[in-house]
């Protein structure tokens, strides 16, 4: 009785050790994936939804090295134009307003807000590893996905306490993440909704942000997309940000 | 004036090789609305102005930049019902990156070249003069013409500016002229000794004008040019920087009045009615200045500071009216009047001062952002003992899609002298409400109430109390 209890203990924990080990795995190959180029350069059409259904869209270009460096710049309309977002490794942010004049530097406390109105947060402008910054606790399969909850790092001073991510098993794209907050209420949702392969690369080519809370949404349309320009670091500097 | 002109012309040469890769012209600005009202009982307007602000740029293949920034202009108030100012060029400029070596900018032409990591009250930020016209609207500067060379390597930044004419600084408009600036005073009543053989006279004194007159630097390199330099980079995480200016004040100091006489009243009370013109002049100083700004933990913080070293000691002299020719030449009197000697006072020493400025900010995670700063030293007050102490804090919330934004936590207190604080401090409500129906729109509204006593720039403003009523729209 007592060795079947010890077996019974060890295989459950033998058994658990081995799904969260396939959780990580999943969450890394996930990983490589979307941060599969050295770099892109991007054409977006934005449309910003408010709870009541108007819609305002928006225009913006961004440009991403490797999963520590992006520059995200509006382009239209008029009043947003050149509003520009740089993010750095080492939580170095800054924020460009052309009707300030100059680049400010934002610390880490902003990245739980809203950026230019949009659904999507400075955090989720970032583009950092997700193994980085969560562990995968857990990976469930359904149908041809995985489903694997995150939970964040210590280290991690995010406003998102638990994510669910559904990855697919064929390209292991995320197609859809659920943002929780402390309660364990869903708060957000991002859905990639059309998930193109562009030369040797996965990319959602349609995605939307939807506030669950607001009842707003903010979708990005990919009009234009290049891979591996060989982008040099100094595309990513205060510099350009400015210009 | 011309080899700055040569250069400008050499650079638009260049570039019109690259016009071929041009973009299309950007045009886009705003229409603006700025309506004030005093909260006295018969709500007298303030303030009415209307701006047109059109913004033209075109960018050539990522090589160089050509922008221009024109505001056209009415004012219903302070300056009269009907008065339209000149269209105004606030910027025009050439940029060219990659500037002859890599990493090398260059811009050449009217610009305002913003130099500080403080919220709006920036004290190495005097390359451009200041532009005090709304006084509320502290932070704006005018352009400048100037070439500013910017070298960028790795994490390291230099720039060098050099402004090559002098341009003064804007007052604030109406009435409000002399909230920046202290020309002095002249006594109420002066002691004139008519006689020897009689008491001194009282006799009062009344101004019946007072005029000022700008003694300009002359118009060449060595004393109307400035130099400016800064040289920064990132360290533990912090950005930060160091500069070097040598700059000529926009803001004036007077340096002379001389008074004449109107008239005299020969009966008791005696009293003499006079005119002054006051001389004014932009003195020098070298500026040495620090920056930081990074965080710690989540909140944001910075620190600004400049030391200015003044280059002459300027004193206000007075010069007395000739009473006793004024009394022969249209009286035929012959008496004689020994008037009393208005005593000289040093408006600016020769003593280094230092103003400086630290902040931080935070949002909270339902969304409100906070912003605190403290200033010693505000950006019209010079010399050492004239520094006052000012606490600024701004409280802000979007609600409705960010489609409502208030700031009802917001405003300031100063303090003039802190061994009497109840009577020499300043207190500013700044409450203030914006919609933005869309992207392109704003609207807010919202009132400055003041209580403040003693001497400073609040309770200058003391009776000043009004609310106002804004809006933006872009295109």
């Amino acid at each position: 009785m007592k060795t079947r209890a010890i077996c019974l203990v060890f295989l459950l924990l033998f058994t658990g050790g081995l799904k969260a080990q396939n959780a990580g795995d999943i969450l890394k190959k996930m990983d490589e994936v979307l941060y599969a180029c050295k770099d892109q350069t991007v054409k977006i059409k934005m449309v910003i939804t408010d709870r009541t259904g108007k819609e305002s869209v928006r225009e913006a270009e961004t440009i991403q090295k490797g999963n520590s460096m992006r520059l995200f710049r509006f382009t239209a309309p008029a009043s947003q134009a050149g509003i520009a977002f740089l993010s750095l490794p080492g939580e170095v942010m800054y924020l460009y307003l052309p009707a300030y004049g100059k680049e400010r530097r934002i610390a880490s406390h902003i990245k739980n807000q809203n950026f230019a109105g949009t659904d999507f947060s400075y955090e989720d402008m970032e583009s950092k590893l997700y193994a980085e910054r969560y562990d995968a606790v857990s990976a469930k399969t359904e149908g041809d996905s995985y489903i694997l909850e995150l939970k964040p790092k210590p280290e991690n001073k995010t406003g998102y306490p638990k994510l669910v991510v559904t990855v697919r098993k064929d390209n292991y794209y995320p197609a859809h993440v659920t943002y929780f907050d402390k309660t364990g209420k869903p708060i957000k949702e991002l859905i990639n909704s059309r998930i193109d392969k562009k030369g040797n690369y996965w990319v959602a080519t349609d995605f939307e942000m939807k506030d669950l809370i607001k009842g707003t949404r903010s979708r990005m349309i990919i009009t234009d997309i290049v891979f591996d320009r060989n982008l040099p670091d100094e595309e990513f500097t205060v510099r350009n940000l400015i210009r | 004036m011309k080899p700055f002109y040569f250069l400008s012309l050499l650079i638009a040469c260049s570039l019109f090789s690259l016009a071929k890769a041009q973009e299309s012209l950007q045009i886009r600005g705003s229409i603006f609305t700025d309506n004030r009202v005093f909260t006295r009982s018969n709500l007298p307007w303030s303030w009415n102005e209307n701006r047109l602000d059109v913004q033209l740029e075109q960018k050539l293949e990522g090589k160089a930049r050509v922008m221009a920034d024109v505001w056209l202009r009415n004012f219903g108030s302070p300056v009269g019902s009907k008065t339209i100012i000149d269209p105004e060029v606030r910027e025009a400029y050439i940029e060219v990156y990659d500037f002859l070596i890599k990493g090398l900018d260059l811009r050449a032409g009217r610009q305002r070249i913003k130099w500080g990591t403080a919220d709006k009250i920036n004290p190495t930020d005097v390359i451009n003069p200041y532009d005090a016209e709304d006084i509320w609207d502290f932070g704006r500067h005018l352009g400048s013409e100037a070439v500013d060379l910017k070298y960028y390597r790795n994490k390291w930044r230099f720039e060098a500016v050099w402004v090559p004419y002098f341009r003064k600084a804007r007052l604030p408009l109406g009435d409000l002229k002399n909230v920046f600036m202290n020309y002095g005073s002249l006594p109420e009543v002066i002691m004139v000794n008519v006689s020897d053989t009689l008491p001194l006279l009282p006799f009062g004194l009344y101004v019946n004008s007072f005029s000022l007159s700008d003694n300009l630097p002359s118009s060449d390199l060595v004393h109307s040019g400035s130099w400016s330099f800064k040289v920064g980079s990132q360290i533990a995480g912090f950005d930060f920087s160091l500069s070097y200016q040598y700059i000529r004040d926009g803001f004036p100091v007077p340096a002379s009045t001389k008074i004449g006489i109107d008239s005299i009243d020969l009966t008791f009370p005696f009293n003499a009615y006079l005119n002054t013109t006051t001389t004014l002049v932009y003195p020098r100083f070298h500026v040495a200045g620090l920056d930081l700004a990074g965080s710690i933990g989540n909140v944001g913080i910075w620190f600004e500071a400049a030391a200015f070293f003044p280059q002459e000691k300027i004193v206000h002299t007075i010069v007395e009216p000739d009473m006793k020719d004024f009394l022969l030449r249209n009286y035929g009197l012959n008496y004689n009047i020994h008037t009393p000697e208005f005593p000289d006072n040093t408006v600016l020493e020769k003593k280094p001062w230092v103003q400086y400025v630290a902040g931080a900010d935070y949002t909270f995670r339902e969304g409100t952002y906070v912003n605190f700063q403290f200033a010693h030293g505000f950006f019209h007050e010079r010399g050492k003992d004239n520094l006052n102490d000012y606490f600024l804090f701004r409280a802000e919330k979007s609600i409705f899609d960010n489609k409502l934004k208030l700031a009802l936590l917001s405003g300031g207190v100063a303090v003039s002298d802190w061994e009497a604080v109840g009577d020499n401090y300043g207190m500013i409500y700044t409450p203030e409400i914006t919609y933005r129906p869309n992207d392109n729109a704003e609207i807010s509204l919202g009132a400055r109430l003041i209580d403040a006593r003693g001497a400073g720039l609040l309770p200058s403003l003391k009776e000043k109390d009004e609310v106002f009523f804004k809006i933006t729209c872009s295109f």
